[in-house]
């Protein structure tokens, strides 16, 4: 199915069923990081139950360093 | 001690985590810094770079607490967004609210600050908003619960030092939080120069990441800002436009 990360529509395989396995078929599982479904903040607890559908769209943040 | 909201901190300096040469040299300054409270900014993920090092996979995070920033928005629902996306990690429960007004100076906006630390507020953030030396500006937001306050010394990045005691002096006088000072800090002479006017803490990056030698120039800001501490509490002398001897006038043997 089609999703779209970070702006880019992205191919990723059907058997994704929740965030949490597209977390970690990107390889960024365990990261610091924060997830965005729909323009909707998940909560690090919910990606295990959330579903990913063709033509989601995703935003993944991160912290980088700043000031 | 510093105080904000319901944490306490041995440490006053706040240091950013930007523009730092290498990883190695960042994790040594910041441990030479003796720093509690590391800045972060909010950000896309490379998600095809993903096996790149995050700096927060490098650090034993039960040593520091973060605060991340809003960087990068320009209105206060930005700003919430951001925030929102920090806090959502789990890992953070400051944020440091930062609405960039114009993009030449970088300073910040504050109707838009105004909005979204209200809005923060409500939603149980604990809130510390950089903003000019605004006297009128740091009381409202105080009146308005932040925990905080973080006026510029000078524009982000400048190094120039604090280019208006005057109204920096008014913000400390009429605290009723911690006045933290943020931007424009270039040397431990600034940074001690703040803590000697009353400041409770200093948030500075870039004159530490782009020092020459960064693991000393954290060292430096980290006595600097004791050392400013230290000297306010023990109270400076007042300033006076003629000598006064140090030594006894009294029981002189007379020398012909």
């Amino acid at each position: 199915m089609k999703v779209k990360i970070n702006g880019s529509w992205t191919e990723i395989p059907d058997s994704i069923r929740s965030v949490a396995q597209l977390a970690k078929h990107l390889n960024i599982d365990g990261k610091p990081i924060v997830i965005e479904k729909n323009a909707q903040i998940l909560e690090k607890e919910a990606h295990q139950d959330e579903a990913v559908a063709h033509e989601d769209h995703f935003e993944i943040v991160t912290f980088v360093g700043g000031g | 001690m510093l105080k904000i909201g319901p944490l306490s901190f041995q440490s006053r300096l706040l240091l950013g985590t930007g523009k730092y040469p290498n990883f190695d040299v960042q994790k040594k300054a910041i441990e030479e810094s003796e720093t509690e409270i590391l800045t972060f900014a909010v950000r896309r993920m490379d998600i095809f770079e993903s096996s790149q090092p995050n700096l927060l996979e490098k650090l034993d995070l039960n040593r520091y607490s973060l605060l991340p920033n809003t960087a990068g928005a320009k209105t206060a629902g930005e700003a919430v967004r951001i925030a929102k996306l920090a806090k959502a990690s789990g890992l953070c429960t400051m944020i440091k609210v930062e609405v960039i007004g114009d993009f030449q100076t970088l300073l910040p906006d504050p109707f838009e600050t105004l909005k979204a630390c209200e809005i923060l507020l409500k939603e149980g953030f604990i809130v510390l908003p950089y903003i000019s030396d605004d006297v009128i500006l740091a009381k409202r937001l105080q009146e308005m619960g932040v925990h905080a306050v973080m006026p510029g010394a000078s524009p982000i990045g400048s190094g120039m030092g604090i280019v208006n005691p005057l109204n920096l002096s008014l913000i400390i006088e009429q605290a009723s939080v911690p006045v933290i000072v943020d931007a424009g800090i270039g040397s431990p002479a600034d940074a001690a120069l703040a803590m000697e006017m009353g400041a409770d803490g200093v948030l500075l990056n870039t004159a530490v990441s782009a020092a020459k030698d960064p693991v000393r120039m954290a060292a430096a800001m980290k006595l600097a800002i004791q050392a400013g501490h230290l000297g306010r509490e023990a109270g400076r002398i007042p300033k006076k436009r003629y000598a006064a001897a140090s030594s006894p006038s009294e029981g002189m043997s007379v020398i012909e």
